[in-house]
């Protein structure tokens, strides 16, 4: 039924339409706080969270005049681990920081600025929820495992891609020829996966936090800092000699130069996953900010002045948060890329094997 | 300040999210698409060498028929050649042969013409030799009725006789 072309159409579509929502999500949030607060909001956005908040809804009005909201959210489980109680799994109640906390008070925990101590001993508690972000991660993964295992299957019925798979090829493609031969040479074949791997899930997670489902995911710094520690993993469990006689024993100068190398090269071994950690988080969160900043303008404005001067401001506002928006799907991209990159580079110079020692004396 | 510290939770979650996702999506997503590929574009490589190779294997053929068309022609000419020499040399021959015939039939001819007319001559000698005794017998018969001049004539060829 469908002629060709709209089988790309459709995916914008399904975006501007995104872009739509996701206007009309932040706006209903933003209503009702009573004293709004831009950077309130950023933060609540931006953070993670205990509970998958999307929405509320506005449903008549509280006993107390103010008007009152059903949450379109998902309570997510507290998984918690200490020394004195053990394993503790257990749901709280209410969407708001102070909800969330009266109600962990309640079994025993004090929750405050997204640290949780035990009440009695005070205790440090180690803190191993399934929040919003890493269920959005795993919803990631798996819509990732799911399409392309389907497009995997399409290959063995036709070698020549079709919709999904013809859609990624180039890319992975790309990926394969412009990042990972490159860099590793030989050892491409070796972990080429990987970087697909981390290529899709970077991209995925970043379109993912375009959507208007309140999520961020590539913009925390728990996840980028995840990604970059395996990726800090893999360059130095497969560094070779030459590597880590650069980083301990510099070849080709004087002495006392070898041990002024020793800890620039050792903080720089350090330095390399902490460059891939914020670059990631900085570019997505920083974004996110953007839209979010812009969005809000319109609500400083009706609260600050009027409500016509707020929606004076809307046309622009929208205007450059769609702008901004746009911009972000190039971002999404590149910045999967660059990770990926800069992970080959560095794996790529930890493989590195020169045979031309005399070179450097 | 919060939102720049890394929480073990989420940081654990990312790793053992990301570990797992990718063994799966390495072993059922990656592998048969990445071979898919692979074997696709060997493929596509194959044929284009085959295409290469066919091509060069046309040129060949191309330039054997050349070179065998070559080669007839010069057999041809070569045959045609041959052959006109050999129809030379048989022609020659036979002229020859006739030459030779012709040659012997006229010498036989020759032969036998003078054989002939030896035989005609000796006739016609002896013709006009018995011709020339009877006119001489007639004229002397004639001369020498007087016995005088018999014995002049007789007296005069016996001197001549002498002479001799």
């Amino acid at each position: 039924m469908f002629c060709k072309p709209n089988n790309y159409i459709r995916p914008f579509l399904i975006f501007l339409f995104s872009f739509v929502f996701n206007f009309t999500f932040i706006n209903a949030k933003e209503e009702k706080a009573s004293d709004f607060s831009v950077s309130e909001l950023m933060f609540h956005h931006i953070k993670d969270s205990h509970d998958w908040h999307i929405a509320d809804i506005p449903s008549g009005t509280n006993p107390d005049g103010t008007t009152r909201y059903i949450p379109i959210a998902i309570h997510l489980p507290w998984i918690l681990y200490s020394s004195e109680k053990g394993l503790d799994i257990f749901f709280v109640e209410g969407h708001t920081e102070e909800e969330q906390a009266k109600s962990a008070e309640q079994k025993g925990y004090k929750y405050h600025h997204g640290e949780i101590h035990e009440t009695s001993s005070g205790v440090h508690v180690l803190d191993l929820s399934i929040t919003k972000t890493s269920l959005q991660m795993l919803i990631v993964a798996l819509l990732l495992i799911f399409l392309f295992k389907r497009a995997a299957n399409q290959y063995n019925e036709n070698p020549l891609p079709k919709g999904f798979a013809s859609f990624m090829e180039p890319i992975m493609v790309f990926v394969r020829d412009e990042v990972v031969k490159p860099n590793l040479g030989k050892h491409a074949d070796n972990f080429l996966p990987y970087m697909l791997s981390l290529f899709f899930f970077i991209w995925f997670c970043n379109l993912f936090g375009l959507t208007p489902l309140n999520s961020n995911i590539a913009g925390n710094i728990s996840v980028t800092a995840g990604l970059a520690i395996l990726s800090f993993l893999i360059i130095n469990f497969n560094g070779k000699r030459d590597y880590w006689e650069h980083i301990f024993w510099y070849p080709g100068v004087p002495l006392p130069v070898k041990f002024i190398m020793l800890p620039v090269e050792l903080v720089g071994v350090f330095t390399k996953p902490f460059a891939l950690t914020v670059r990631l988080f900085a570019n997505i969160s920083a974004g996110h900010f953007m839209v979010l900043g812009l969005i809000s303008l319109i609500f400083v404005f009706s609260k600050g002045t009027s409500i016509s001067a707020g929606l004076g401001i809307a046309p622009l506002s929208i205007f450059f948060s769609l702008f901004i928006l746009s911009l972000e799907f190039l971002v999404a991209i590149v910045q999967a890329y660059v990770f990926t990159l800069l992970t080959c580079v560095f794996l790529g110079s930890a493989l590195e094997e020169h045979h031309h020692e005399e070179a450097h004396h | 300040m919060e939102i720049i510290l890394p929480k073990f939770g989420l940081f654990f979650w990312t790793v053992v999210i990301f570990i797992i996702y990718y063994f799966i999506i390495a072993k059922f997503a990656w592998k048969p698409i990445l071979s898919a590929i692979k074997k696709r574009e060997e493929g596509i490589e194959k044929a284009l060498q085959d295409a290469e190779s066919a091509k060069q294997e046309i040129q060949k053929m191309n330039e054997l028929t050349e070179k065998i068309h070559k080669e007839a022609l010069a057999e041809k000419s070569r045959i045609i050649k041959e052959a006109e020499e050999l129809a030379n040399q048989k022609k020659q021959l036979a002229e020859q042969e006739a030459s030779n015939i012709k040659a012997k039939k006229l010498a036989e001819v020759e032969q036998e013409i003078t054989i002939m007319k030896n035989a005609a001559i000796t006739e016609i000698k002896n013709l006009v030799g018995s011709l020339s005794v009877e006119i001489a017998e007639k004229i002397l018969k004639e001369q020498l009725k007087n016995p005088k001049e018999q014995e002049a004539f007789a007296k005069a060829e016996l001197d001549k006789i002498n002479l001799n």
